[in-house]
């Protein structure tokens, strides 16, 4: 439990990764990654030349810092 | 994601990502004083040839997942993002999660050691429940004398020994555990419906004691067949996702 001025809130967990917790990953975007970077609800996915595959669920791109 | 190495993936994307920036002209506005010029094509182009960085953003970080990406192509940084609901406002909701920007690389020291002590007193564990625990530890040990032992951070596992087949997390009064089930229906455990491969179980009392041992006695067996056959058997190995990304 989570106790804020007398508040008492209870942890979350949810249910639907894609349904609830996905949305709160994008809108919370520039608080995790940065004010100067863009979150892409773009699904598309990234397959090697040997046909092996991942889908990531986002692309998060910081403009400013030069990636490393 | 080897697929950012294949030139006509990392087209597909570098175009779906341009044409998102042009679909929105404050997005495309504020891209082009960010990157101080107006050549976004030639920037995401570029960038997309550079390793890219993943993160992986979860609820419950646990040892688990952590192995589950250790033998992953590109380190991930993981983000553990809660969320709490206000008790009597279901809607006012608080987040808590180390921003990206700011996490610092992590100092080298020496891993810290975990034991059975340390996890009794981590969760306050009665001694009811330590005792349930012993009885299940024994038996388990019991299945075969190659099973091996790792207490980690959150979690004590069991190994037959190549590879996890019992993730258990002590509760205050009750036994938490993950078991490979390689999608059979093993009596006494739940499917879990992102990850098709294992279940989990409960014990609270010492009644159910022989269903839990019988299960994860099956669970190393058929453990034991996938390693057999080379199969993948991860936390990660079968979910929805990879269904859909076969098909």
């Amino acid at each position: 439990m989570l106790v804020v001025d007398g508040v008492r809130y209870k942890l979350w967990t949810p249910e639907d990764e894609e349904k609830q917790f996905h949305p709160m990953i994008k809108k919370h975007s520039k608080e995790i990654f940065g004010e100067d970077s863009h979150h892409f609800d773009v699904k598309k996915k990234l397959q090697s030349e040997i046909k092996t595959g991942s889908f990531p669920d986002a692309y998060v791109i910081k403009f400013s810092a030069p990636s490393k | 994601m080897s697929g950012l190495d294949n030139p006509k993936s990392r087209d597909t994307l570098l175009s779906a990502l341009h044409k998102e920036i042009e679909s929105d002209k404050v997005l495309e506005a504020t891209v082009m004083r960010w990157i101080g010029s107006t050549k976004i094509h030639q920037f995401l182009y570029d960038l997309l040839r550079q390793p890219p960085k993943v993160v992986i953003i979860i609820d419950e970080l646990g040892e688990k997942v952590e192995e589950e990406f250790k033998h992953f192509g590109i380190q991930p940084q993981f983000i553990e993002f809660k969320t709490f609901v206000r008790i009597d406002v279901p809607d006012v909701r608080a987040n808590l999660f180390e921003p990206i920007s700011e996490v610092k690389e992590k100092s080298i020291t020496e891993p810290k050691e975990y034991d059975l002590e340390y996890h009794f007193q981590r969760k306050n564990v009665t001694a009811k429940a330590q005792e349930l625990y012993l009885q299940l530890d024994r038996e388990i040990r019991n299945i075969d004398e190659s099973v091996q032992i790792k207490y980690a951070r959150t979690a004590i596992t069991y190994y037959s020994p190549e590879k996890m087949f019992v993730f258990l997390r002590l509760g205050k009064d009750s036994l938490a555990l993950h078991i490979f089930t390689d999608q059979e229906k093993i009596d006494g455990v739940k499917n879990i419906k992102e990850h098709e491969n294992w279940g989990s179980l409960h014990v609270e009392d010492k009644s159910e004691l022989p269903e839990a041992i019988s299960a994860i006695k099956r669970s190393f067996e058929l453990m034991k067949e996938a390693i057999k056959n080379n199969k993948n058997t991860g936390w990660y190995a079968l979910t929805p996702r990879t269904n859909i990304i076969k098909e």
